[in-house]
């Protein structure tokens, strides 16, 4: 669990948008707290006997977390928290902490699906636009938008530049990197590597 | 001369390094047909005048502050990162300006495109870089994106 955080992590560092997210999230914060201070108060008991429902904690301390009631937690019948149990607990407590972090943000490559659908999206408007093409290299993605025209233009290229601009601001987790070859539409193979795909054709 | 090169901080190089391109830009693009040249210097001016800038930032080098992986290995090639770079810490002005001039010199340097012919078809024309940019435009792009990147980075550098 803690690799897969810090994975996690390492690709999807936290975001502008994501501590703004967490800010709203202050039931949440408060439930985990809550539930902190309780464990705690369990583990200062100190009680050696290993109860049979203790292995039940963990996921009955993500519902109560996922399920946002705390009353049920404080009615739970005092079942004692055994230090063989103490490391799984803190798993769970890793799990939930990574339940409320990721809660409102997909994975990376949900995200990214995303930022290719509003590229389409953005792109396919301006008429001089022919097709998409994607591809990864190393971490960054990049998108080859192909031009119909066959001499440079400045306004055109403002339009485009506008709607990038737009894009890495919204999706700025990923780094892109944008190419604006001119372009006819059938010979993409003399520009784009054959494994690219295709988001877009006009 | 030279051993007052060699104690020069690399930001300085970078600086004078940025002046040289840019004088060749200016040069260049008011020479049809090698206007084209004109356009891939001034994106090396640019570079080196971002680099210069970057020196005082926390990432002091676009290529040391690459991100890596847990295995060490670079995520993102420099060009990338730069304009990541550009994209988070400069205006949208200054971020354009650069990409109009990224974009263009590679287009200058890499053409030899199909086109599609009047009446709809596709055919191979070969049409050289002179030819794609007009001059006009050339120095028109060359001039708004110095002036501009130069600006939001607080140079200013006239040339006789």
């Amino acid at each position: 669990m803690n690799t897969n955080m810090e994975n996690y992590f390492e690709k999807f560092p936290l975001s502008s948008d994501l501590i703004s997210h967490l800010d709203q999230s202050n039931k949440l914060i408060n439930d985990l707290s809550k539930i902190l201070s309780w464990l705690f108060q369990k583990r200062t008991q100190e009680h050696s006997s290993e109860s049979e429902k203790v292995t039940e904690y963990p996921s009955e301390l993500k519902n109560f977390i996922q399920g946002g009631s705390l009353t049920e937690l404080h009615t739970t019948s005092e079942e004692d928290i055994t230090p063989s149990s103490w490391l799984d607990l803190l798993t769970t407590i890793t799990e939930v902490v990574f339940h409320i972090f990721s809660k409102g943000v997909s994975t990376l490559f949900e995200v990214e699906e995303k930022a290719l659908l509003e590229i389409v999206n953005r792109f396919s408007r301006i008429k001089e636009v022919r097709s998409i093409y994607v591809q990864h290299y190393q971490d960054e993605i990049c998108v080859y938008v192909l031009l119909s025209i066959s001499q440079y233009n400045e306004r055109l290229m403002d339009q485009l530049l506008d709607e990038e601009y737009a894009v890495r601001k919204k999706y700025s987790q990923l780094v892109f990197e944008f190419f604006y070859p001119p372009a006819g539409i059938l010979e993409k193979e003399d520009f784009i590597h054959p494994k690219a795909r295709c988001i877009y054709i006009k | 001369m030279y051993l007052y090169k060699v104690e020069m901080a690399d930001r300085d190089i970078h600086l004078l390094q940025a002046m040289h391109n840019e004088e060749v830009a200016n040069m260049l693009i008011e020479k049809n047909p090698y206007h084209d040249w004109g356009i891939t210097a001034a994106f090396y001016a640019l570079i080196h005048y971002f680099e210069y800038w970057l020196f005082n930032q926390p990432e002091k080098h676009t290529e040391t502050s690459i991100p890596v992986d847990k295995n060490g290995k670079l995520r993102y090639t420099p060009h990338a990162w730069r304009e990541k770079l550009i994209e988070k810490k400069l205006s949208k002005d200054a971020f354009k300006s650069f990409r109009k001039l990224r974009d263009a010199s590679e287009t200058a340097r890499y053409l030899s495109l199909a086109r599609i012919q009047p009446g709809g078809s596709i055919k191979w024309i070969p049409k050289p870089a002179p030819q794609y940019f007009n001059p006009n435009d050339a120095k028109s792009l060359v001039e708004k994106a110095l002036k501009t990147f130069k600006k939001e980075i607080g140079i200013k550098i006239l040339f006789s």
